[in-house]
């Protein structure tokens, strides 16, 4: 009995066990997705935490390192000359023209000091100072500021820019015949005085400064004609050269919109020639661009200057202009064309051209970045004494640096 | 007559409370951010339009104007508004000068990327020696912008640096809130590779999880060659990436010119607040992460 009663027992605990270990299918299969979760998110995280481990073991980024060094720009300007008529004994051949190296930086809180070396070919590249000067951004509280030490002459609009800065490769004729072949480098100082305006922009700058190079308000260089002997000039006491000269200008900007913008100069400066001749020049100058989309902008200006020369109280008026279009479809073409209508300044009656020089040219620009360009210009050029010529001009802009005139810059 | 006189004294009373403090900023997304903190106390100028290109703003009498009267200028830095220094110069007014109160250059604080190891030349195309500029593409950025915003409103207008303060705040966690959905919507995308046309969405990309393939210019400010695109094509094709971004006021011509090839989607970014439709930062932000998902979803 005893027996039958213990097989009993031990066949039911072995029944239940078997039931108990039986396991549910259903729980089993949860169970197992679960693991397989756990592990891919395992596997996912040991990968996250590997790639942290690696971004944590990569070096920092550098800071910008810390210099004393002035913003220093090299800029190298390079044009070849082709023309239909033999005039220029440079023509036919590319040529180095310029390379400015400019030095820029605050030296005081408020006061910043630009330099710019030039190295140019019509001096054998030696070097000489183009530029030295010092601007004041503000005096005190005051709108006013000023700039002092040897600059280009801040008269008119094309004047007081770099050569490489300009929308086109030569120098509008009023500018050569009335102001001077390379423009007017001076020694002197501006005070300037932003007008208190609601809507306007209104710069009021007045100065004076010496003159310097023969070569100034219109006296032109020596030059040679092929198949002429060559004639002496002595220009110097037709010019201006170590004069004391006084200028001023009224650079007016109304607030129109961000997508039009006006801007309107008047210039006039007063100075006497080595030879006592009272002389006088006033201009005025425009600036209109319109921009359209990212790096679209048509852009159209002028400028008219008038030349006086009074010599034994008799004064002789001369005067020029040009007009200028120019339109940038995308940021790096551009498509220029402009008319210089230029009378020669008065210097005295045996020398005298009467008549106007003209010419007429179209540019195109292919920019490869903010700095560096290509450029090819013709113009059709009709000197007052000359027969008509053709011009072909080739010209590479090489630059890097910051160096650069925003405001008074045609672009 | 006495009331006449004590509603005038009342009213003068109050002007210097009234009296908003003018801010400048160089790009419109950082003259909105500077309205959210500083609400109705700051009246903002930006001075580069919505549809400028960053790096090709051109100055104008106009623009240095506007910063004479300003008492505060925000400026992004790192050398992507470099143009407005010489405005800085012509504009008469100290108080805003680098190292014055006025002066706030909001990437201070960001963690720069793309920072050069080595040297920089022009050989390398448009390089920008701090870093990558665009920071701003990365929501979280925007905030430590904020933060550099907020501190110069409070050197300027001490008066009200609670109130700015405030605002702060509320910009911040309505930015975080915002951050949180464009991660929720991005999410299925991290990892996959898309082509840009400039070097200027990596903070945007990095913040997303997503892969820059290529880009469309071969180095910054270079335009790209047919031999270079055929590349770009291939590569492309090769990794399956179908969806090309840029920026709204970039040429479409090239990346037109791939789509068309590999059947990838151009994708046209709003890349400054007034843009394609956009209101203000969150906006911007906002159409930029949904264009983006759209183009991803359907490749």
């Amino acid at each position: 009995m005893r027996t039958f009663l213990l097989t009993v027992l031990l066949l039911a605990c072995g029944a239940v066990g078997f039931a108990l270990a039986a396991p549910d299918p259903a729980l089993q299969a949860e169970i197992e997705a679960l693991k397989t979760q756990i592990q891919q998110m395992t596997e996912r995280l040991r990968e996250l935490e590997q790639k942290m481990a690696e971004q944590e073991a990569q070096p920092p980024a550098p800071a910008a390192p810390v210099t004393n060094l002035p913003q220093i720009s090299v800029v190298a300007n390079g044009s070849a000359l082709f023309q239909d008529r033999k005039r220029d004994e440079n023509r036919n051949r590319f040529e180095q023209s310029e390379i400015e190296i400019a030095f820029q930086s605050f030296v005081y809180p408020s006061i910043r000091f630009d330099t710019i070396v030039a190295f140019d070919k019509e001096k054998h590249f030696s070097g000489s100072v183009e530029e030295a000067y010092a601007t004041i951004i503000q005096l005190g509280n005051t709108p006013l500021g000023a700039r002092l030490g040897r600059m280009r002459l801040p008269f008119g609009r094309v004047n007081p820019i770099h050569p490489h800065q300009l929308l086109y490769s030569d120098l509008p004729l009023p500018l050569v015949n009335l102001l001077g072949d390379h423009g007017a480098i001076s020694n002197g100082g501006t005070l300037s005085y932003l007008i208190p305006a609601r809507n306007l922009y209104a710069d009021l700058r007045v100065g004076l400064f010496t003159l310097e190079g023969h070569a100034a308000l219109g006296v032109p260089h020596e030059h040679e004609h092929e198949g002429e002997a060559e004639e002496e000039h002595d220009p110097a006491q037709f010019g201006a050269e170590g004069q004391l000269l006084r200028m001023a200008r009224l650079t007016l900007a109304p607030v129109i919109n961000p997508d039009n913008e006006l801007e309107i100069g008047l210039s006039g400066l007063t100075t006497k020639a080595v030879n006592g001749d009272n002389l006088r020049v006033l201009g005025v100058d425009f600036q209109y661009r319109r921009f359209y989309g990212a790096a679209q902008r048509l852009l159209l200006s002028g400028e008219w200057f008038q030349h006086r020369r009074e010599s034994a109280g008799r004064g002789v008026n001369r005067q020029g202009y040009y007009l200028l279009a120019s339109y940038k479809p995308d940021r790096y073409w551009e498509y220029g064309v402009r008319y210089d209508w230029s009378q020669r300044a008065y210097l005295h009656e045996e020398d005298d051209v009467t008549g106007a020089d003209r010419a007429l040219s179209a540019i195109l620009t292919y920019r490869l970045n903010e700095q560096s360009y290509l450029r090819l210009q013709w113009r059709n050029l009709k000197p007052a004494d000359d027969d008509m010529r053709n011009e072909l001009i080739f010209q590479l802009m090489f630059g890097f640096g910051p160096h650069s005139h925003p405001l008074e810059s045609t672009q | 007559m006495r009331y006449i006189l004590i509603t005038l004294y009342a009213m003068l009373a109050t002007l210097p409370a009234m009296a908003q403090v003018r801010v400048v900023a160089t790009f419109t997304d950082l003259a909105d951010i500077t309205r959210q903190i500083g609400g109705n106390r700051v009246q903002v100028t930006a001075l580069a339009r919505p549809q400028d290109d960053f790096h090709l703003v051109t100055p104008r009498p106009s623009m240095a104007l506007e910063l004479s009267r300003a008492k505060l200028f925000v400026r992004v830095g790192m050398d992507l508004d470099l143009w407005a220094d010489d405005l800085l110069s012509a504009a008469r007014n100290s108080y805003i000068l680098r190292g014055s109160p006025g002066y706030v250059d909001c990437s201070v604080r960001v963690k720069k990327l793309e920072v050069p190891t080595t040297r920089v030349d022009p050989s390398m195309g448009d390089i920008h020696i701090y870093g990558n500029p665009h920071y701003l593409f990365d929501p979280a950025n925007a905030k430590l912008a904020a933060q550099e915003i907020l501190e110069g409103l409070k050197r300027v207008d001490s008066a009200h640096a609670a109130e700015y303060e405030q605002r702060y705040r509320a910009f911040v966690q309505r930015l975080d809130e915002y951050l949180k959905r464009w991660q929720e919507i991005m999410a299925p995308y991290r990892g996959k590779p898309v082509v840009v046309y400039h070097k200027s969405l990596p903070y945007f990309l990095q913040r997303f999880g997503l892969q820059e393939l290529a880009t469309v210019e071969p180095k910054p400010g270079i335009p790209p060659s047919p031999g270079y695109l055929r590349e770009v094509i291939a590569r492309m094709k090769s990794a399956n990436c179908r969806v090309i971004l840029l920026e709204h006021f970039r040429p479409r011509r090239f990346a037109d010119a791939i789509a068309r090839e590999t059947g990838a989607k151009v994708v046209v970014l709003p890349a400054a607040v007034g843009a394609e439709g956009t209101t203000d930062y969150f906006s911007m932000i906002d159409a930029m992460v949904r264009r983006v998902a759209s183009a991803l979803s359907g490749s």
